[in-house]
């Protein structure tokens, strides 16, 4: 058995007096399409914010490669390789699509003090943002600024964005959340793509894209691990379909 | 070809600017060229908020600390025969450098209000600690002794005074149009549009937003060493809020967000100030309809309804 890429013990963050996650522990495989499941309010989002290092949490270990990260700030856990994206895109919205990308490269926060030479001369990373922007199927888009996107292509700009980033572990917040079934089919498939390459830990409330995309499915319910397990197990667990299923199944 | 109406406007007015004495001289004016110089001051200092506001988002209402603290202290050196520029000028900029460093540091832990409130705060405690002290002349100021000597110019001459505040303004304005273009100005703005997302993104944004703003002081703080050349003195109006204000307003009234914008502000403020002391003896009132006039029209409008708020 080989050690996970992310680990968390015993995790805990309280909003005064709602304990939003309460004593979790999780594993996340190295290559792993890890889905996050679970009612309104059960601490998804809390859970992607202590992990990005939004939010610092109250007691417990997040270790990154072993390495304890728990502390880290923000931008040292983006140079480790963990990247989010936000459930409502954030985006630069008088920035183009193609300078959105372009932030996002390895290269712009190495060079993130250079005051000497025009952005424009690195035409290294141009091309590369522009080939990211292609691959989400934005390639029309590139010049637009993100404020005259539609929806979708925010959330594929969002997404082009963490990927560029040089991510080895994507955090995604409801990816699909807002889109038509059409545009969902497509972002599930772009996600789709990333298996094996990288690891995503995504939350998604629809759960046929779940059952599809997903090696393994944890439940949170009330800033707990109800279960986790691969689709089929969860598929057949009987808390599960009580608790969270039910009314769907 | 398109770039060429472009450029012609700067440069027409960048040939206008630096003939100015001559034509006061022609016109036997040349009591204006004071008036002229104190523009040109002023607009580098209202450009340093373009600066801070355009690049970073970040809305500052303590700049009259670092103008008027770096215009005490080069006074104030003069008192003990540091005439030369060469030391005398690096020295008040070094010292408006480690105050904006802590003041920044403390201050940009907040946004929007709070960010603006912050900054008013430590201006007001400089303005009190600088008057209270009694080497600094209190309620009367401080004597420049001599305008400082910058061989091989000599800015006991008005002239040459003007030249050289216009030649650091478009220095410092030239200075930032190329920085918009570069990495570092790239990451600046995103800071401006979106602070979360950069973060997110694994730019490390408080020493980003610091050095934005220490940036943005020392450029107050010429200003504010050029001033004191200009007018002798080192007087606690440059330490008051109403200077911070003011500095506000003519970066706003051209454009927050152009690096022209404060360019555009102080001429539009100090030349209605001049005329309308001329026309009325309420010149504060014509100045505050102007205002509002301008705020109901465009950009001030925008910046403070549309963009501060986030």
């Amino acid at each position: 058995m080989t050690s996970p890429l992310l680990a968390c013990r015993g995790l805990c963050y309280r909003y005064g007096a709602l304990q939003a996650i309460a004593d979790l522990d999780f594993d996340l495989m190295a290559g792993e399409m890890h889905a996050l499941i679970g009612p309104n309010g059960a601490g998804k989002t809390t859970f992607v914010n202590l992990l990005s290092g939004e939010l610092p949490p109250d007691a417990g270990k997040i270790l990154l490669d072993g390495k304890d990260i728990t502390r880290a700030p923000m931008h040292e856990r983006v140079a480790a390789g963990i990247v989010r994206s936000y459930q409502i895109p954030q985006l630069f919205p008088r920035l183009s699509a193609l300078e959105n990308v372009a932030l996002a490269l390895p290269a712009r926060r190495r060079h993130r003090y250079v005051f000497w030479r025009k952005a424009s001369t690195d035409l290294a990373s141009l091309e590369e943002a522009e080939a990211w922007l292609d691959r989400v199927g934005l390639a029309e888009q590139v010049g637009l600024p993100a404020a005259m996107l539609s929806h979708g292509e925010r959330r594929r700009l969002e997404l082009a964005m963490t990927l560029a980033s040089g991510a080895r572990l994507l955090l995604l917040d409801e990816p699909l959340a807002g889109l038509s079934a059409e545009e969902s089919a497509q972002m599930a498939n772009l996600i789709a793509a990333l298996k094996e390459a990288r690891t995503v830990l995504f939350i998604e409330h629809d759960l046929d894209h779940v059952f599809r995309l997903a090696h393994r499915i944890t439940v949170l319910v009330e800033g707990r691990c109800l279960a986790s397990g691969d689709p089929d197990s969860i598929r057949a667990h009987r808390e599960v379909r009580r608790a969270y299923l039910g009314e769907w199944a | 070809m398109k770039r060429l109406p472009h450029l012609l406007l700067p440069v027409a007015l960048g040939l206008f600017a630096t003939t100015v004495p001559w034509w006061l001289a022609w016109l036997e004016q040349d009591y204006y060229l004071g008036l002229a110089t104190r523009i040109v001051i002023y607009a580098l200092a209202a450009t340093s908020l373009n600066l801070l506001i355009g690049f970073s988002g970040m809305v500052g209402f303590g700049h009259a600390a670092f103008f008027g603290g770096a215009a005490y202290l080069s006074a104030y050196l003069t008192q003990y025969g540091w005439y030369s520029a060469w030391v005398a000028w690096p020295l008040s900029l070094a010292f408006t450098g480690v105050l904006a460093t802590i003041i920044g540091l403390f201050s940009l832990r907040t946004r929007g209000v709070h960010f603006i409130m912050i900054t008013l705060a430590f201006a007001q405690m400089i303005h009190y600690a600088i008057v209270a002290w009694p080497a600094a002349g209190g309620d009367d100021g401080l004597p420049l002794v001599q305008r400082s000597s910058l061989p091989p110019l000599d800015l006991a001459d008005d002239r040459q005074l003007y030249w050289l505040a216009l030649a650091l303004t478009g220095a410092v304005l030239l200075a930032l149009s190329y920085l918009a273009r570069t990495p570092l100005g790239h990451a600046w703005i995103g800071i401006r549009e979106n602070e979360r997302r950069m973060a997110a993104l694994g730019f490390p944004v408080l020493p980003m937003k610091l050095a934005c703003f220490v940036v943005s002081s020392l450029i107050a703080g010429l200003a504010g060493i050029l001033l004191v050349q200009q007018t002798g003195m080192a007087s606690p109006t440059h330490l008051s809020w109403t200077t911070s204000g003011q500095l506000l307003v003519m970066a706003l009234i051209g454009g927050a967000q152009r690096i022209t914008g404060g360019v555009k502000g102080a001429l539009i403020l100090l030349l209605a100030e001049e005329w309308l002391a001329h026309l009325s003896a309420y010149p504060h009132f014509w100045i505050g309809l102007l205002l509002l006039a301008l705020a109901f029209r465009g950009e001030l409008a925008r910046t403070i309804l549309g963009e501060k708020g986030r």
